[in-house]
């Protein structure tokens, strides 16, 4: 009680944590992190500057590597961009409008999250088959061409936007749809000045994940793609087949590409989060 | 008063939600609309399909059902999958929520990159999932050549499709639980550490039966992927029939050798368990939205 | 226990909260930190608690150095503004839970903590509620058992952060007669934070006024009240007229109005009057120097005190008066009247 002397110096502190155990928490959290995900991935990175610059813009400039990326890239911004609309509405509908089975259609949205790829694809691939239940009923060929493609984009990505939308539409004051009610704006008027710049961040989110997957997405593609090269061969499948052939080159660079549009992608959602944030906080 | 009751959103199909006599929505027949297409839309791809598998599966009659899901490969394949389930899904659990809580309940620079980057997983192609780790166990890495040379085999066996699925399936418990953590806040936890409690006790006794919904979804959510990834098991298995394929990869090895009633079969049980969660997950939400 | 702060600062990236604060807390005392919100005063709450840290400056409790010591040591009582109840907790088990958390060898018996919180539920008088959870109380209800919970581990200090802010004004005032009363009883060394003046010069020994992160006067409630030490005071607490004016030659003028002032040299300065410091007169006779000419513009007849606003006639400004309602009658005012409003306590501040 009386030794309090040394303490009267100022003492400069750092930032310190109120919860103990934050050095063991982060320590785990990153050592498994690092271990499973970070070093592993980094392999892709290693691998490719192994091959060298002129190696890798080789494998990736190959006519059958190109058209794949285009293929893969336009696929998925059509499923996606179609995802965004029918997301959109999806969620206003669930959120604003009451129907009968309204609640049973809001649970099935995350089954694409649930099912099996494979499962999925060979449904689809059935069901859109000239033969199929749906293929036999539509004048143009669907399984094993570039709109089934698409199809299976569209069902693999169908929970990103309303997922994210649902939400913010829940949260949004209704007051604001009012006053602008009140102030003599028309209901398509309210819609597009109040309603929509507060969704546009969700939507732009979803849509950008939805991308992010349909790009990557492998197991419910190949079964209805067919995968004729060329024509119907997307990215990961050809990653697929080199590493098939041992082809470790070709394979690590088709891959390269697709990891850093994903990063690219993450990267923008985020920047965009936190720009939003940075606009509009308090 | 007699006026007002003569209100023409009553008895329709589709009515306004929560402000009944709220004159702030859309006509009736908008909303009717797009009611429509948004059922219509969601039938045709997502209760369509699901109809159709339970269709196809059961279409040679129910023994023909029993009898190939029974079959040894489809035996094997439940086996192997339930087999990485049961080690992936603890694991992960584990170390989603040590993430959720580092990330939450301290302060420190560079969390949102830490968050990106375990989020990886989830955006990225599975094939990519899988590629990564043949390369860094097969012999294109020192490691993989060292593992190779003392006789360890971490790929085309149960291990590589273990690490596979640990590497896919790691954000989702986190992902569930970082948004729910950081809207509750640490105001309980304070309380607790004021109160004398520890750490272990704080996460034991506040934390975790706060976030437990929250939690049991984002288990929920690790298991369908783990029983289900497709892209870098089959990257990493190596197609050996009967030994290392996992139900979604014997789904494709009777798709290819046209035993549709068997892999069709094989993928109703998927839809059940997936139907399962979807229920569970209402159950959850339903859960963790109700006052307490 | 008695608390000591010695120079204690804090800052948040570029914003400065805490500016040196030195205050001490002597034993059995209740002290109220009033401030407007942003002030810091919650922060420094914090800071004692061992929820925030300072950057610097030394925090001794009983003589000890605690400024670096996790919370656990510093056993001190918390009450929170949105009183952080475990939700998926009984009150009971709520009360017992710092008890239950206690290391083995001090932990009390399974009988003894259920004796204790018995006692406790009797002392918030919330005996029949123990099986019930948070939910289901009302929010003063919840408070009470905020400081039961608290009260459980026989801290050393009770530290309230608005611990009243969240309820209406009927519950407000009945806790904190309450407040007063509990720690007459158990003479607990407490910190109350608080945004209401009113709350806490009805509740604390010894107020502190703090402002944007700086200790603006301490002293008991009367000290603070009749003795404002600057303008943010005098402002802060209660109502205030505020006359613009000029300091010279040792005297404050404004229109017609001048009072000696001990401030020398030329300066712009503030009268401070409060509303009831005011006498009204119908007719200029005496004391001309402290009066103010004004006319009545508005009249809120309302209980035992009427309040009064009147437009000077020199200036354009608005004025607060409070009368009595039997001054009021005697004078028999009414709107646009004119008066003359003689100063009988002021307060001039030099404006910088």
């Amino acid at each position: 009680m009386v030794s309090q002397n040394h303490s009267e110096k100022k003492t400069k502190v750092k930032r310190r944590q109120i919860i103990p155990g934050f050095g063991l928490s982060l320590g785990l959290s990153l050592s498994y992190l690092s271990l499973l995900v970070l070093i592993p991935l980094s392999m892709i990175f290693i691998y490719t500057s192994q091959i060298g610059w002129g190696g890798f813009l080789r494998e990736i400039s190959q006519p059958i590597v190109v058209s794949a990326y285009q293929l893969s890239f336009t696929t998925a911004l059509v499923a996606s961009l179609i995802n965004l609309v029918f997301g959109v509405l999806t969620a206003w509908v669930l959120v604003r409008y009451s129907f009968p089975g309204r609640k049973l259609i809001d649970g099935l949205l995350d089954l694409p999250f649930a099912l099996p790829t494979s499962v999925a694809g060979i449904t689809l691939a059935t069901l859109y088959a000239t033969n199929g239940w749906i293929g036999h009923l539509l004048p143009f060929k669907v399984s094993y061409t570039q709109v089934g493609i698409v199809v299976a984009l569209i069902l693999i990505g169908m929970p990103f936007v309303v997922r994210i939308v649902e939400p913010v539409l829940q949260n949004l004051e209704k007051e604001n749809e009012e006053a602008s009610a009140i102030l003599g704006a028309n209901r398509f008027q309210t819609l597009v000045h109040v309603v929509f710049p507060k969704i546009r961040l969700a939507a732009f989110s979803g849509f950008a994940l939805a991308f992010s997957r349909a790009l990557g997405e492998y197991g419910s593609v190949v079964f209805i793609a067919g995968n004729m090269p060329f024509k119907t061969e997307i990215a990961p499948l050809v990653v697929m087949q080199k590493l098939e052939a041992f082809d470790y080159d070709g394979a690590t660079s088709v891959a390269l590409v697709l990891l850093v549009a994903s990063f690219l992608i993450l990267f923008l959602i985020n920047f965009s989060q936190w720009v939003v944030k940075r606009k509009f906080a308090d | 008063m007699a006026e007002l009751s003569l209100s023409r959103e009553s008895g329709g199909f589709v009515q306004a939600r929560r402000h009944t006599g709220n004159t702030l929505t859309e006509p009736v027949w908008v909303q009717t609309l797009l009611t429509l297409i948004v059922i219509t839309f969601i039938s045709l791809f997502l209760i369509l399909p699901l109809i159709f598998i339970f269709t196809e599966a059961f279409q040679s009659g129910i023994s023909a059902y029993f009898a190939s899901i029974s079959s040894p490969e489809a035996l094997s394949s439940i086996y192997l999958t339930l087999t990485v389930l049961v080690i992936v899904v603890p694991i992960n659990t584990a170390f989603g929520v040590l993430l959720a809580w580092t990330m939450t309940k301290y302060r420190f620079k560079g969390k949102s990159l830490i968050v990106t980057l375990a989020d990886l997983p989830f955006s990225i192609s599975p094939v990519i999932g899988g590629l990564i780790f043949v390369l860094l166990f097969g012999d294109h890495s020192i490691l993989g050549r060292w593992l190779l040379s003392q006789n360890i085999q971490l790929v085309f066996n149960t291990t590589g499709i273990v690490i596979a699925t640990l590497f896919v399936t790691y954000p989702f418990v986190a992902r569930e639980l970082i948004p729910l953590m950081e809207n509750q806040g640490s105001l309980e936890e304070e309380a607790s550490l004021i109160l004398g409690a520890g750490t272990l006790r704080t996460f034991f006794k506040i934390t975790l039966p706060n976030i437990k919904w929250g939690l049991l979804y984002g288990v929920i959510l690790c298991s369908a992927r783990s029983i289900g990834d497709f892209g870098a098991v089959s990257v990493i298995s190596g197609h050996i029939v009967g030994q290392t394929n996992t139900m979604p990869l014997q789904v494709e090895a009777f798709y290819d050798g046209y035993q549709m009633t068997a892999a069709f079969a094989l993928s109703s049980l998927m839809s059940v368990v997936a139907i399962v969660s979807l229920i569970l997950k209402s159950y959850f939400d339903w859960k963790n939205t109700r006052p307490a | 226990m008695s608390i000591e702060l010695k120079n204690i600062s804090k800052s948040y990236g570029p914003y400065q909260i805490l500016k040196n604060i030195d205050l001490t807390i002597k034993t059995g005392e209740l002290v109220a930190l009033l401030g407007p919100s942003g002030s810091g005063k919650t922060s420094l709450l914090r800071v004692l608690a061992g929820l925030e840290y300072a950057d610097e400056g030394t925090i001794l409790f009983h003589g000890e150095n605690l400024t670096d010591a996790p919370i656990k040591k510093r056993k001190a009582g918390f009450v929170f503004q949105h009183y952080a109840l475990f939700n998926t907790m009984t009150i009971r088990e709520n009360i017992a839970y710092g008890l239950k958390a206690k290391p083995r060898r001090d932990r009390p018996s399974k009988k003894e903590i259920q004796e204790k919180v018995d006692q406790l539920l009797h002392l918030v008088r919330l005996e029949p509620y123990g099986d019930r959870y948070p939910s289901q109380l009302s929010g003063g209800q919840r408070q009470r058992v905020a400081l039961a919970r608290a009260l459980a581990i026989e801290p050393h200090i009770l530290l309230l952060d608005e611990p009243f802010g969240a309820l209406d004004a009927k519950v407000r005032k009945e806790l904190r007669l309450w407040l007063r009363r509990l720690h007459q009883q158990v003479k607990m060394t407490s910190l109350l934070v608080t945004h209401d003046q009113e709350e806490a010069f009805e509740v604390a020994d010894r107020v502190v006024i703090i402002n944007k992160g700086r200790i603006e006067q301490v002293g008991t409630p009367t000290e603070v009240y009749e003795n404002p030490a600057n303008s943010f005071v005098y402002d802060f607490i209660g109502n205030v007229n505020q006359v613009r004016g000029t300091i010279s030659d040792g005297l404050f003028t404004t229109g017609a109005f001048r009072i000696p002032v001990d401030t020398a040299g030329q300066a712009d300065g503030i009268a401070f009057i409060r509303p009831d410091e005011f006498t009204i007169q119908a007719t200029n006779e005496q004391a001309a120097d402290r009066t103010l000419s004004a006319t009545v513009t508005h009249i809120h007849p309302s209980g035992s005190v009427i309040r009064l606003e009147l437009e000077r006639q020199d200036e354009n400004q608005n004025l607060e008066v409070e009368v009595t309602k039997r001054e009021f009658d005697k004078l028999s005012l009414s709107k646009n009247q004119h008066v003359f409003l003689e100063a009988k306590k002021v307060k001039v501040f030099t404006v910088n």
